[in-house]
């Protein structure tokens, strides 16, 4: 290599501004790598907070269900009486909703014998079908849907019971959609 | 020696870029950080969120459970509003219980009110970030 001072000096001014354009680039280097981890922990982020959102739906659809169905156990599940309730309005199929906790709750009635009886076939209300309940919960973005049929048994009835596998075997079947 | 005055004429000048090169690292890191330290309370808030779900979920479901397959013990355990409290690390967890809940209808039949029970409940979980802020998170729900 040549060492003479001519090539010092071609040395030296090959290095001029070099940290400019050093410090630059590291900087924008480090802003991309910023960037993207902000990116990344803000969408883990609200992927737990719709997680939890979504928990907080299910229960208040849970909480329109029970009280819906509290109703038709009360009303001795005559869909007549519970037609034109004046709170609850149920009846063939009608539709309620509330504001419920941080959120709200909309509760879908499908009384199925009544639609039936009203064609002229001599059913009781609710015996055979039961009443289908579609209950809606929602708070902030998230939404939880739950659909559950309820029938009535002999003797002292339930007000509700439900399990979270549809079984075809038993009398009450509950399951939940969730959409997004 | 014309390399030598060269060398000469360019001294101070690296410091003067040296501190240009600070300056612009300075702007630029600057909300780069700031970025930095928000992610980081995301991470540490969604983080809390979850344990504080994670709390409140078992507790919700275990009353559940009860009110459903034991429905006597139910009753007994919480014959009235009640709350009962329980902490795990900085998460402070108290659930309220009202087996008293009043909601009423109306009758097509007659128009006289009709009167449902409903226990209902709230379980709320309150912490502390480390950045001093408290936070909470609550589930309602009702039972039959």
């Amino acid at each position: 290599m040549d060492f003479s001072g001519d090539a010092k000096l071609v040395k030296l001014n090959n290095k001029k501004g070099f940290s400019i354009p050093l410090v630059v680039s590291l900087a924008l280097f480090l802003a991309i790598i910023t960037y993207a981890l902000q990116v990344f922990t803000a969408q883990s982020a609200k992927n737990i907070h719709y997680t939890v959102d979504l928990k907080k739906a299910e229960y208040i659809a849970e909480a329109g269900l029970k009280r819906a169905a509290s109703f038709i156990g009360a009303t001795a599940f005559e869909s007549r009486i519970y037609k034109n309730v004046a709170s609850f309005s149920f009846g063939y199929t009608n539709n309620y909703s509330e504001n419920y906790g941080d959120g709200k709750y909309n509760v879908t009635i499908v009384d199925i014998p009544a639609i039936i009886s009203n064609f002229g076939i001599d059913l009781r209300p609710c015996e055979y079908q039961g009443v289908f309940l579609w209950a809606s919960g929602s708070y902030r973005n998230a939404t939880r849907f739950i659909l559950a049929r309820y029938i009535p048994s002999a003797g002292t009835l339930p007000i509700f019971k439900y399990k979270k596998t549809i079984n075809s075997n038993e009398e009450y079947e509950y399951f939940n959609i969730e959409i997004n | 020696m014309p390399h030598i005055k060269t060398v000469s004429n360019k001294k101070g000048f690296s410091l003067t870029e040296i501190l240009l090169a600070i300056l612009i690292f300075a702007i630029t890191v600057t909300p780069l950080i700031q970025l930095f330290i928000q992610s980081t309370r995301e991470a540490e808030s969604a983080s809390d969120y979850y344990q504080a779900h994670h709390l409140l979920t078992i507790e919700m479901e275990k009353l559940k459970s009860l009110s459903s397959l034991y429905p006597d013990v139910f009753k007994k355990s919480f014959p009235q509003k009640s709350k009962y409290t329980k902490t795990s690390g900085k998460y402070s967890c108290v659930v309220t219980i009202n087996p008293e809940f009043e909601m009423k209808v109306a009758s097509a039949y007659d128009g006289s009110t009709l009167e449902v029970m409903l226990t209902e409940i709230a379980a709320e979980a309150s912490w502390t970030m480390t950045s001093g802020r408290t936070q909470k998170l609550v589930y309602n729900t009702t039972l039959d």
